[in-house]
């Protein structure tokens, strides 16, 4: 999915003194609802120079060189009032600093920047998420309580004492979306060659070597054909003299993302069909999680396997948690080739070690639910 | 009131202090000053000792975030501020020239504290520099003994670096409910 712009702006200053940094450190804290705020150099969003000082003159010239698309507030006494240069990007501030002025300079070069964003980013239209509560390129999305059951579903744990699960605990990913969604980046691999995927709603495109998946569906609509079986859909190769739509028609999304979600949206709780319960689960490594939609007990699930291999019952009984969240990452993750049953005879010869308990476990505890602003030692269980 | 640390770690520019001002409750303090030698080529300013930020939990109790500096020449500060830690950030700037070697050089620089608690990669700048991908940074431990988390992430993003730490501490304790 395409970045969004930034929530909270960094702002650098330059070639100014300790009590103009405390200053102006208070303007943003006090007067900008988050909007901005101080940071480092090396990622900022903006840069305030003091012009009236020879460090800031060089500065300049140096931002000229490296980064001449971001926007520069420039401050001096030599300056009229507030004066902007459109094409350079600078906006010029007299001295003494009216905050009205400065309020209307940052304003300025927040429109800069989604100027230049808009420009640059016109073929990389964010899917919709109209259900996410936070959702951008460069964060992961999480869930709440209706989102929750979309992806998950609410079906009750299975009987662990059966020998034969019940067929509603199982589902077929050939015949969903997340099967031809497979089936298309097999064959566009092994071709060599552009495909489309031809649905009832819209087109799915697939490049090889890229990461990136181009689409003609919002993300209701892929929602609603992943999550169901037997969807017509043609998959035929992209010639290079086929016109794909308007940029303004298209969405992107990266390749893992799409059949993340789309596994989630079939899967519903449920297993891929044939999915042994009996033999322990591997994890080749972590799911990049940041770029992922995260459920609730994801990580637990991971660092769990990844310790030590283990069935799934077992899983959701050491965790303590419903089946389906356990059957829902498996699935995910088998998608993209990160879990699958093990084979090893070794795997099975041992009891299952409990989980191992930190003397800090409270500590951490307390820190995750600082991180995800819960009240501290208040978890909520999904 | 109880006192723990986590610690950043990274080449020059990875992203450690931006990492920390993300999820420091407090303002970060930051010992930078002008480069002088090949940094100045990556960044104006380099933090020469460490970064500080702090993230306030209940009670008062506090854990206490550290960036060591970026430059070899500064390691004798990273075993002084990894010790009694929680467990190890380590940020890899994907637009280096190596970073593999970068991710290699900081896991055998803290093999020691990394044995003894976990470590979480963070792989900063993918936005602009998509390659290596986190799976090829995943291929280069296969011959590790560790299989430690490795995300993307964007140092700017509050969300980013705390799922980072979030894995950190569930690698160490997943039954963290």
């Amino acid at each position: 999915m395409s970045r969004q712009i930034q929530t909270t702006m960094g702002v650098t200053l330059v070639g100014m003194s300790t009590r103009q940094n405390t200053v102006m450190q208070r303007f943003f804290e006090n007067h900008c609802n988050g909007d901005f705020s101080i940071g480092s150099a090396d990622d900022a969003d903006i840069y305030i120079i003091d012009m009236d000082q020879r460090i800031g003159s060089d500065r300049l010239a140096e931002l000229e060189q490296s980064h001449s698309d971001q926007p520069r507030i420039l401050i001096s006494l030599n300056y009229a009032g507030l004066t902007v240069d459109n094409e350079e990007g600078c906006i010029l501030l007299q001295k003494p600093i009216q905050a009205e002025n400065l309020h209307a300079a940052l304003a300025r070069t927040r429109t800069i920047i989604q100027r230049h964003h808009l420009t640059q980013t016109k073929n990389e239209v964010p899917l919709a998420t109209s259900t996410v509560a936070h959702s951008t390129h460069y964060a992961a999305e999480t869930l709440d309580g209706h989102e929750i059951h979309a992806f998950i579903g609410s079906a009750p744990d299975i009987d662990t004492e059966t020998t034969q699960p019940s067929p509603q605990a199982f589902f077929h990913p050939e015949q969903f979306l997340v099967g031809h969604l497979q089936r298309a980046i097999a064959t566009t691999t092994r071709l060599q060659r552009p495909h489309v995927l031809e649905t009832s709603r819209g087109m799915i495109w697939f490049t090889p070597g890229s990461d990136t998946i181009t689409t003609t569906l919002r993300e209701s609509q892929i929602r609603t054909l992943a999550a169901f079986p037997d969807i017509e859909v043609t998959l035929r190769p992209y010639p290079d003299s086929e016109v794909m739509p308007a940029a303004n028609e298209l969405f992107q999304s990266h390749r893992d993302m799409m059949l993340w979600k789309c596994t989630l949206w079939a899967a519903r709780g449920r297993l891929p069909f044939g999915t042994n319960l009996q033999l322990p689960v591997y994890l080749c490594h972590w799911p990049n999680f940041t770029r992922l939609m995260l459920f609730p007990y994801a990580m637990q699930i991971a660092a769990i396997w990844l310790q030590h291999p283990c069935p799934l019952l077992q899983t959701a009984r050491m965790l303590d948690i419903p089946q389906r969240y356990v059957f829902a990452f498996y699935s995910a993750a088998n998608t993209l080739g990160l879990a699958g049953i093990s084979q090893r005879e070794s795997d099975s010869l041992f009891e299952e070690p409990d989980i191992p308990e930190s003397r800090l476990r409270s500590l951490f505890i307390r820190i995750v639910s600082h991180l995800r602003n819960e009240p501290e030692g208040v978890r909520e269980r999904a | 009131m109880s006192n723990h640390k986590i610690i950043f770690t990274g080449p020059v520019g990875a992203g450690k202090t931006t990492a920390i001002s993300s999820i420091s409750d407090v303002p970060l303090i930051s010992t930078e000053e002008c480069a002088s030698d090949m940094t100045r080529e990556h960044k104006a300013s380099t933090t020469v000792a460490m970064d500080y930020g702090l993230m306030n939990l209940h009670e008062g109790e506090r854990i206490h975030l550290y960036g060591t500096p970026g430059q070899e020449r500064f390691d004798f500060m990273w075993e002084i501020l990894t010790e009694g830690g929680i467990g190890l950030v380590l940020l890899i700037d994907n637009s280096r020239p190596e970073p593999f070697h970068d991710l290699r050089f900081f896991l055998k620089a803290f093999n020691y504290f990394i044995e003894h608690t976990k470590i979480a990669v963070g792989v900063t700048r993918m936005d602009s520099h998509a390659t290596p991908t986190i799976n090829d940074y995943h291929r280069q431990l296969y011959d590790y003994p560790i299989r430690p988390p490795i995300f993307t992430v964007d140092a700017r993003e509050k969300r980013d670096v705390s799922l980072l730490i979030e894995s950190l501490l569930f690698s160490i304790d997943p039954g963290i409910a």
